[in-house]
């Protein structure tokens, strides 16, 4: 967007190369990859909590989510002849592998994982065009493609708990299901449960949340208006909403998975329709659906839906009240 | 609250990168270039006037330098055309001061007339000897013609010479000081509020800030003045929270009293004149629409002197200091307060210059360095222009320059839109940035004007913000341009 000229200076010496770009000058320094590179670095907690809840296990199913999807990523990106170094720089592809991971129990063989990853980047991503044109959130497509092929492997939390005598083996929610024993409010805040590997730590989830949103790297709106959503729901439902918040993959889902920029609105009114959407959807499944677990596919149905949300609260095309009246001088 | 599901009228604050602040600024000692001061022969929107003088003349303080060309120059009234029918007589008593002065002969017209002619002369506020009129490029890019004169004396130490005697009346002494000032008084006749505006518009200028600490006298006759004259209801002079300090604000509520204070939040386009106008009748700003005002060939994006929307003028506060200066000295403003600021200026500053000196002596004297300058602009790092060196003159309506060693701080490349939505957030009338710059990316400019693309501000708060670094508002005015063309 620049040229440059030779200024036709007044007096002799040098003529500088100035620069004639258009306005403005300067940028924020707020850039996507910069975005990209903080959700991460806020994600590494949890991860650490993970380690520390599930063992060591942790580690080789996230690396191999993470780099099967920068392979599936630089493969697509050559097969489609577009320069692969630029996208893997940005790290999309990296985030999406890594909240893939965290979706998955910590009994998921790696090769489910990376199956996982590489089915996020290229039917959930680069299927669409790449970053920015995609409908749904890529990790979470990779997660309920899994989810669905594999229902016994995605469901497993045996076995893996670092306090195996205070949990029971199934997950809070599937456990009210059956009938047993939950875990306690403390239980849940800590992450000493059975579920996925990066739901479990709620609070260093809620840290990481509040940091993006300090940052004004995810919009607020989301996230609050799902838990609100959520809380006022199992209230009026006569069940615990604490429990609901606390439990699941809400938390992850609703300041990590639901705050893609992609693939939520654009405008203030659509992020709170989106958000009380995604709220009520997992409400519903977690009371009357076959799944336990809602938010995954709640969050993609109003991905779904985020097309229509953007064409109705778009700042509307000139309306006659809008356009005042030019004042003529000399009419 | 709307906030909570509208987008804010004003966006964040935006921080001032790379610039340190300079809130305490003070002018320093007045300038005296060596070499001649350059009048280019255009009014305030940039319009061509016709060369009133020749090579070799000697001028006084107040001789005409250039006149509107659509008018017969002998005939030429002072003031313009559009004025109130009752003013008809008084323009008539100035003109007849005017020829007892013995005015210059007429020049012959050069510039071709095109398009919107000029309305308001051309005064000198210098009296020396023409030394050259040649052809350069103006402020919007056009060549005109540009009057150098070679001081006889520093400006400010010339007695006032009075070319013509003073007009008797009141409102005729304003017409005249007006025109000194350059200022178009047909302007502000549907004003119902008037607004001086006192705001630093743009991030990394501190002109007006200084301006309103040192030359307080001249701003308030100058507004009390216009204010009685085109009969306001209400009178603002706009600040910027933050710009001053609170001893500095109550001494101003105290000096300037018929202005009532208008404190504007700080952040980026809110002290823009289309921001003051919906701040003040609640409608969503929209671009500049005076009338006569012309498109520039170079993008420029900051906003014109005077401002007229919905009974409401907004006039900067440097021109009104200039109307109280002349008011109070009878002769044209000499002198006006520019800042200078940047990374290849070693000593940034405010600077107080004769009207008409070139850039160029401005620049050396805040210590460029010639050979590490890579962007030079006029205005603001938001809605600035970037300018070449040789050809820059500074004028009534300039609030500082800048001038960087690199070439500005933009995001690293222009990849797809994400669709975060911030530039929806910080986009101050409204609109869709992104949508509307992705219809003129793919040149569908009729849907992009039912976008709204004719509304945008120019403000540049989207592509400020964008973080895949899309240039979304220079799309926007592509689009603009586009219109204007096919119209
Ligand atoms: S430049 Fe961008 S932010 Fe400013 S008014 Fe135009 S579209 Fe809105
Ligand atoms: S700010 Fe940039 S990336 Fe975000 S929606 Fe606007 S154009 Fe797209």
């Amino acid at each position: 967007m620049s040229v440059t000229t030779t200024s036709s200076q007044t007096r002799g010496t040098e003529p500088p190369l100035l620069v004639l770009s258009s306005s403005p000058h300067i940028h924020s320094p707020l850039t996507a990859e910069r975005a990209m590179y903080t959700v991460l670095a806020t994600l590494l907690p949890v991860a650490g909590v993970s380690v520390y809840i599930f063992g060591w296990r942790v580690l080789p199913i996230v690396l191999t989510s993470v780099v099967s999807a920068l392979i599936a990523e630089g493969v697509a990106q050559w097969a489609r002849r577009r320069s692969p170094w630029r996208s893997l720089k940005d790290g999309s592809a990296i985030l999406t592998g890594l909240l893939l991971a965290l979706t998955l129990p910590a009994s998921t063989p790696l090769w489910v994982a990376a199956l996982g990853s590489t089915v996020a980047i290229l039917l959930g991503k680069q299927a669409f065009g790449g970053l920015g044109h995609n409908v749904f959130n890529p990790a979470l497509v990779g997660r309920v493609f899994l989810l669905v092929t594999f229902p016994q492997l995605l469901s497993d939390f045996s076995g893996s708990v670092r306090m195996v005598d205070t949990v029971t083996t199934a997950t809070p929610l599937a456990a009210v299901a059956q009938g047993q024993t939950v875990p306690s409010y403390l239980e849940l805040l800590a992450g000493y449960r059975a579920g996925a590997l990066g739901e479990t730590a709620a609070v260093a989830l809620l840290l990481g949340g509040l940091i993006l949103i300090a940052f004004r790297i995810i919009n607020w709106r989301i996230p609050f208006g799902i838990l609100a959503t959520v809380a006022i729901f199992a209230w009026a439902a006569g069940q615990d909403p604490l429990f609901h918040l606390l439990s699941g993959g809400l938390i992850l889902g609703a300041f990590y998975m639901a705050t893609d920029w992609v693939t939520s609105p654009l405008t203030r009114l659509g992020s709170w329709i989106y958000a009380v959407g995604i709220g009520l959807i997992t409400m519903v499944i977690r009371l009357w659906g076959s799944y336990p677990e809602g938010v995954s596919f709640a969050i993609l149905f109003m991905n779904m839906c985020t097309p229509l949300i953007n064409r109705y609260t778009l700042p509307r095309p000139i309306r006659a009240s809008d356009v005042s009246e030019e004042v003529s001088a000399r009419a | 609250m709307p906030w909570l599901w509208q987008g804010r009228v004003a966006p964040r604050h935006i921080p001032e990168i790379g610039l340190r602040s300079r809130a305490n600024w003070r002018s320093s000692q007045v300038f005296q270039p060596a070499t001649p001061l350059l009048f280019p022969c255009q009014d305030w929107q940039g319009n061509p006037l016709t060369p009133q003088v020749k090579r070799g003349e000697e001028v006084k303080v107040g001789s005409v330098l250039a006149a509107p060309p659509n008018l017969d120059s002998a005939e030429a009234p002072l003031v313009s055309q559009g004025g109130r029918a009752s003013q008809a007589s008084q323009r008539s008593s100035i003109q007849a001061a005017l020829s007892t002065a013995g005015r210059p002969a007429a020049g012959p017209v050069i510039a071709a007339a095109k398009g919107r002619y000029g309305t308001v002369h051309l005064f000198s506020p210098v009296a020396g000897k023409v030394v050259d009129i040649s052809h350069r490029p103006g402020g919007s890019g056009e060549f005109v013609p540009v009057i150098a004169i070679s001081p006889t004396a520093p400006a400010q130490e010339q007695e006032a010479v009075e070319v013509r005697e003073l007009p008797s009346s009141e409102e005729s002494r304003l017409q005249l000081a007006a025109a000194y000032a350059g200022l178009d008084l047909a302007l502000f006749r549907n004003t119902d509020w008037l607004v001086v505006n006192g705001c630093d518009p743009d991030v990394g200028v501190y002109g007006r800030r200084c301006l309103l600490r040192e030359r307080l006298a001249d701003l308030a006759s100058g507004a009390t003045a216009l204010a009685s004259h085109v009969g306001a209801r209400h009178a603002y002079l706009a600040v910027t929270r933050g710009q001053l300090t609170a001893a500095e604000l109550e001494s101003l509520r105290h000096d300037a009293a018929p202005l009532e204070l208008l404190l504007v939040p700080a952040g980026y386009p809110a002290g823009r004149p289309e921001m003051l106008v919906s701040r003040l009748t609640g409608k969503k700003p929209n671009r500049c629409h005076n009338a006569g005002s012309r498109r520039s060939l170079l993008p420029t994006t900051s906003s014109p002197a005077v401002y007229c929307q919905d009974g409401v003028t907004v006039v900067g506060v440097e021109r009104v200091a200039a109307l109280g200066y002349a008011l109070h000295h009878h002769r044209p403003p000499a002198e006006t307060i520019v800042s200078v600021d940047g990374d290849a200026v070693s000593r940034p500053g405010v600077y107080r210059v004769p009207v008409g000196t070139p850039l160029a002596a401005l620049l050396e004297l805040a210590g460029l360095n010639l050979s590490s300058l890579r962007l030079l602009i006029r205005g603001g790092c938001l809605a600035g222009q970037a300018i070449t060196l040789g050809d820059a003159i500074v004028g009534i309506d300039d609030i500082g320059f800048l001038a960087f060693t690199s070439a500005g701080q933009r995001a690293s490349d222009a990849g797809l839109c994400l669709r975060c939505g911030r530039c929806l957030d910080a986009c101050p009338a409204g609109l869709s940035p992104t949508t509307i710059a992705r219809l003129a990316q793919k040149s569908l400019w009729g849907e992009a004007a039912s976008a709204g693309a004719e509304r945008c501000l120019g403000c540049g708060a989207c592509a400020y913000v964008c973080p895949a670094g899309r240039p979304l508002v220079q799309l926007i005015q592509l689009a603009q341009l586009q219109l204007e063309l096919v119209k």
